[in-house]
């Protein structure tokens, strides 16, 4: 227990420490770390919608990217079609994306394991194939360009006028993430996630509770596509694609499966990697594909937990003993 | 809709629901005796495809160049794919998350992509046809390609050859015993290793001879990728995860509906696949055999 009561500080701690650096990063840096801080934010929060699914409930979702872009595109349609303010338009967006993981969410989450990987890997290709061959909503494959931004949230004219409005939203959710995760809901996910029949067996709704974080993980998904919106000003079919999806299952094993503070970290580590990487080749799937394998060999439960390993051997000691034999 | 039209579509159809079928009965051999849901399967089929072009360059659009094709590509896609279940895969069987062998997978396709990316560059590419292959059939009116025709005989082929290596060769009990009882089948002193390699081996050949076929049929591109991988995870789910009746009852039924389909809207036709799969999860939920597939 107090090896649990550890991690959970310093899990918070990290994640705090990355948000106060965060916050201070403009006054430091130049406009072209800002934006590559921007998309990292983005990044994270697709991440911790994943590990929301695949680290605390064990649901590998592979279809994360279809809420991220039903967010990006829901938010820029309710901007230019709608007349609403960013932030209206970005919570209208965040509601569609979470009604339809409600309504997705309550076929998938009755599938068995690599049903529910296929099938939630064939809905964000799915929606790409809609995005695509919808031109008069969604503009097509020449993208959808958010027109009415307010002057104020014009990344060209400001950066930083961006910037902290992203941060914001993004502490608000990830604030929201980690008071559920470490409620007793956490706990309930958790037990679904070790052994879903002994959980079922204790009286816990399995289904019930499945859908339920299926739903969260949609909205939080949609809030970095809503979020994306401003950085980018545009949105094409890509924001669909599976790489995002695949992405986020990266960033979460390179910082660290089921820990609050491990998509964060993989989405920074990641993120530079990606910018320096990006300005030697173009070639980054290579790259890419060579972290994945480093880190499913070398470091399977990510960056954090090697860091904690080694700082504290009784505490993992501890935990390896406390796990059902 | 003219005899001269149903029947054209009827073949068209048939011709797709092999290629899917390859990449289907690859991904879940695979499954099956590995438990590992392979998701470089779209990968190496864009492979495949890319290779065709590069050995057809070499060798000329004849009907040798075709030939060799067909011959080698599969092959040393097969061999890349044995090579890979040793270094990577074998390491993990033991490991009780079976997400972790989708994962390497996953860093195995990433890794092809970039290797291709790196090869072949961004530009499609296109491959001919030699004479031979090139040419039309007539058949009660319809005009089918020599192509098509090739393709549903080299389709049949393979469906019977997966069925008899399957069923009726000491490979294809040893594969199946595999599936049933592994600790067991090591006991009885067979080299288990060497039937998984084996096995991923052949899964990933089909997937290869699916982008052999399918190179001449229009531009050899990195879209391959998923192009493949959808409609073969549809397949695969539709029939039921492990069944391989199943995957081809619905590769057939996907096919063939999605060729009709292409008569009344070219881009709707491509979503097929998802209205034959809600079809048919949804026929077994009210059925009552639960949609949970096992």
């Amino acid at each position: 227990m107090r090896s649990f009561t550890d991690g959970a500080v310093t899990d918070g701690g990290v994640a705090l420490a990355l948000l106060i650096v965060a916050a201070l990063l403009p006054a430091v840096v130049s406009t072209e770390y800002v934006l590559l801080a921007a998309s990292m934010i983005v990044t994270a929060l697709v991440a911790v919608s994943f590990n929301l699914l695949f680290g605390y409930t064990g649901m590998f979702s592979f279809g994360q990217a279809a809420f991220y872009g039903l967010g990006a595109y829901a938010t820029v349609l309710l901007m230019n079609r709608a007349g609403l303010s960013f932030y209206l338009a970005l919570g209208g967006g965040v509601g569609i994306a979470v009604l339809a993981g409600a309504l997705s969410g309550v076929v998938l989450v009755r599938m068995e394991p690599v049903a529910f990987i296929m099938l939630t890997f064939a809905l964000g290709d799915l929606m790409q194939f809609v995005a695509e061959h919808s031109p008069s909503l969604t503009g097509g494959d020449d993208g959808l360009i958010a027109t009415r931004l307010p002057h104020d949230l014009n990344v060209v004219v400001d950066a930083n006028g961006v910037y902290y409005p992203m941060l914001a939203v993004a502490t608000v959710v990830l604030v929201g993430v980690f008071a559920f995760v470490r409620s007793r809901n956490g706990l309930v996910l958790r037990a679904i996630r070790e052994d879903a029949l002994r959980a079922r067996t204790l009286g816990v709704a399995v289904e019930r509770r499945r859908l339920g974080v299926f739903t969260l993980a949609a909205g939080v998904a949609a809030v970095g596509g809503g979020l994306s919106v401003l950085s980018a000003q545009i949105v094409y079919p890509d924001v669909f694609n599976w790489k995002i999806s695949a992405n986020a299952l990266i960033v979460t094993l390179l910082g660290g499966v089921g820990r609050f503070s491990g998509p964060l970290v993989g989405a920074v580590l990641l993120g530079l990697i990606d910018f320096y990487v990006g300005k030697l080749t173009t070639d980054t799937l290579l790259v890419e594909g060579a972290i994945l394998l480093a880190v499913i060999v070398l470091a399977p439960r990510g960056v954090t937990a090697v860091r904690l390993r080694r700082r504290s051997p009784q505490a993992s000691a501890a935990a390896t003993s406390a796990a059902p034999s | 809709m003219s005899l001269a039209t149903f029947v054209g579509q009827l073949f068209a159809g048939l011709s797709l629901a092999f290629v899917l079928f390859f990449t289907a009965a690859g991904l879940n051999l695979v499954w099956g005796v590995l438990g590992v849901m392979n998701f470089a399967a779209g990968s190496v089929y864009m492979l495949g495809a890319y290779l065709t072009t590069s050995v057809i360059a070499r060798l000329g659009a004849s009907t040798l160049g075709w030939t060799a094709a067909l011959v080698i590509v599969p092959l040393a896609v097969a061999a890349m794919g044995a090579v890979a279940e040793v270094l990577l895969l074998r390491r993990t069987y033991r490991e009780e998350d079976e997400n972790q062998q989708f994962m390497l997978t996953l860093a195995l396709s990433y890794l092809i992509a970039g290797v291709v990316l790196l090869v072949f560059g961004t530009h499609f590419r296109t491959v001919s046809l030699p004479e031979l292959l090139s040419g039309s059939w007539n058949l009660l009116g319809a005009t089918l390609p020599v192509y098509t025709l090739v393709t549903i005989a080299l389709g049949l082929l393979v469906t019977v050859a997966i069925w008899v290596g399957l069923y009726h060769t000491r490979a294809g009990l040893l594969t199946r015993a595999a599936v049933d009882d592994r600790e067991m089948l090591s006991v009885l002193g067979v080299d288990v290793n060497r039937v998984y390699s084996a096995v991923f081996a052949v899964g990933i050949g089909l997937g290869a001879l699916g982008g052999v076929l399918i190179a001449p049929q229009g531009a050899v591109s990195a879209n391959l990728e998923t192009t493949a991988l959808v409609p073969a995870f549809i397949v695969v789910v539709t029939g039921g995860l492990g069944s391989m009746t199943g995957a081809l009852l619905a590769a057939l039924t996907i096919g063939i509906a999605q060729s009709y389909a292409t008569l009344q809207d070219a881009t709707l036709a491509q979503l097929t696949p998802y209205a034959v799969m809600s079809v048919v999860l949804l026929t077994r939920a009210i059925v009552g055999r639960s949609w949970v597939i096992a």
